[in-house]
């Protein structure tokens, strides 16, 4: 019985990774081609450096604990839609690619160093890095051709993103998990200061 | 009496029902006439989520009850459609929805219980945005009775059945994850609603 569930898991992750290598030269044109729903979605997959520093936000939040754990990405995207619309109103926000990067090394660094400020501070933190994100979203955002279709694919990108770093997050129960997790912000960090560097 | 009422009932039904597509003709996943007219909204990505950001209202919030949240609704929808007859130059109306949708989901992720009149405005409001922008395909009485009926049975049956779905989620988790997608709908049309102001 134990062998064929572990079959099965098998079986479903290989089929996943097939699926998921497989999706970039099926999907490849659409995404560079009209802009939409899936190209929105695309965007932050693409980068990254947003990859990082989302998964940490959702790391962080699971080390933080309720609220946080919740609050977090329900700021994140409201600060990254009025930092986009900065972008878009054309309005220049300085260091946008290192403010970016710099997210992922200073969020990569709360989950390595298990930090937890008080909620009023991480929230500021968060939403600060959420106003580089979403101007470099914003900025890109009236190239293409159905801009709503757009904003919710890549909207709905980045919080998916906050999730998936709260479900590996809630590893922090296990004592083991709590090192995986800080290793994890670690990694970030570092690649925040590769992306810095870059 | 009674019998003569009926009977124009559904002579009105069966006029509205078995004309052909003319009046509709708009094709909708394959639809045409009024179950297209029905399906309108949804392929209308405004429309659609200032309608997900009313529902995820509706059944977020206790007050007042369900059968005032569509009443409210509908009321509106039809109050906006009587609106496009009088002001049909009115030039902001386009970004009324997503106005809406980012006030009801703004609403949403923020999370606390409002008071019944406030969540009946917004719903309101966003009922009143969406018959704003209900335009029929053609110059005729059918063709406003389609989009119009057609808009509202859409709308009333989104809010009915994702209000009702939303109230059974007791959980923190499920009620965070309906503020979640509340930030991401509000999220969005504020986005889009930059873009257009900013043009």
């Amino acid at each position: 019985m134990k062998r064929d569930r572990s079959t099965r898991i098998m079986a479903a992750a290989t089929a996943a990774a097939f699926v998921v290598l497989g999706a970039e030269p099926v999907l490849a044109h659409e995404a560079h081609g009209a802009g939409g729903l899936i190209t929105g979605f695309l965007h932050p997959l693409s980068g990254p450096d947003h990859i990082a520093a989302m998964v940490a936000v959702g790391l962080w939040g699971a080390f933080l604990g309720a609220p946080a754990i919740w609050l977090l990405p329900i700021i994140f995207p409201l600060v990254m839609a009025f930092g986009g619309a900065l972008g878009v109103m054309g309005v220049a926000v300085p260091l946008v690619e290192t403010g970016i990067a710099a997210s992922a090394v200073v969020l990569g660094l709360m989950v390595a160093l298990a930090l937890k400020p008080p909620l009023w501070v991480a929230a500021i933190l968060v939403g600060a890095f959420a106003i580089f994100h979403g101007h470099a979203h914003g900025t890109e955002l009236p190239e293409f051709a159905t801009p709503l279709a757009y904003s919710i694919g890549f909207v709905v990108a980045t919080g998916l993103l906050h999730l998936a770093g709260i479900a590996l997050g809630l590893l922090v129960r296990w004592p083991y998990g709590t090192v995986a997790i800080r290793t994890g912000g670690a990694v970030i960090a570092l690649a925040g200061v590769v992306f810095l560097v870059r | 009496v009674t019998f003569r009422r009926n009977l124009l009932g559904a002579a009105c039904a069966a006029a509205i029902l078995l004309t052909p597509a003319r009046a509709g003709a708009h094709e909708v996943f394959g639809l045409t006439g009024f179950p297209a007219s029905v399906l309108h909204p949804l392929i209308i990505i405004d429309h659609a989520l200032a309608i997900a950001a009313l529902s995820l209202l509706a059944g977020q919030q206790p007050l007042p009850g369900m059968a005032a949240k569509l009443v409210a609704l509908l009321l509106s929808m039809v109050l906006g459609f009587a609106a496009l007859l009088y002001l049909p130059t009115y030039t902001g109306a386009p970004l009324l929805p997503l106005v809406a949708a980012a006030l009801c989901g703004g609403l949403v992720a923020w999370g606390p219980a409002l008071p019944g009149w406030a969540c009946a405005l917004s719903i309101g409001l966003a009922g009143f945005a969406i018959g704003l922008n209900t335009i029929p395909e053609a110059g005729i009485l059918l063709a406003f009775l389609y989009a119009l009926g057609g808009a509202m049975i859409c709308a009333g049956t989104l809010l009915l059945v994702v209000g009702y779905a939303l109230r059974a989620l007791k959980r923190d988790w499920q009620r965070t994850g309906i503020r979640i997608v509340g930030s991401w709908i509000a999220a969005s049309a504020m986005l889009v609603l930059a873009l257009a102001l900013g043009r």
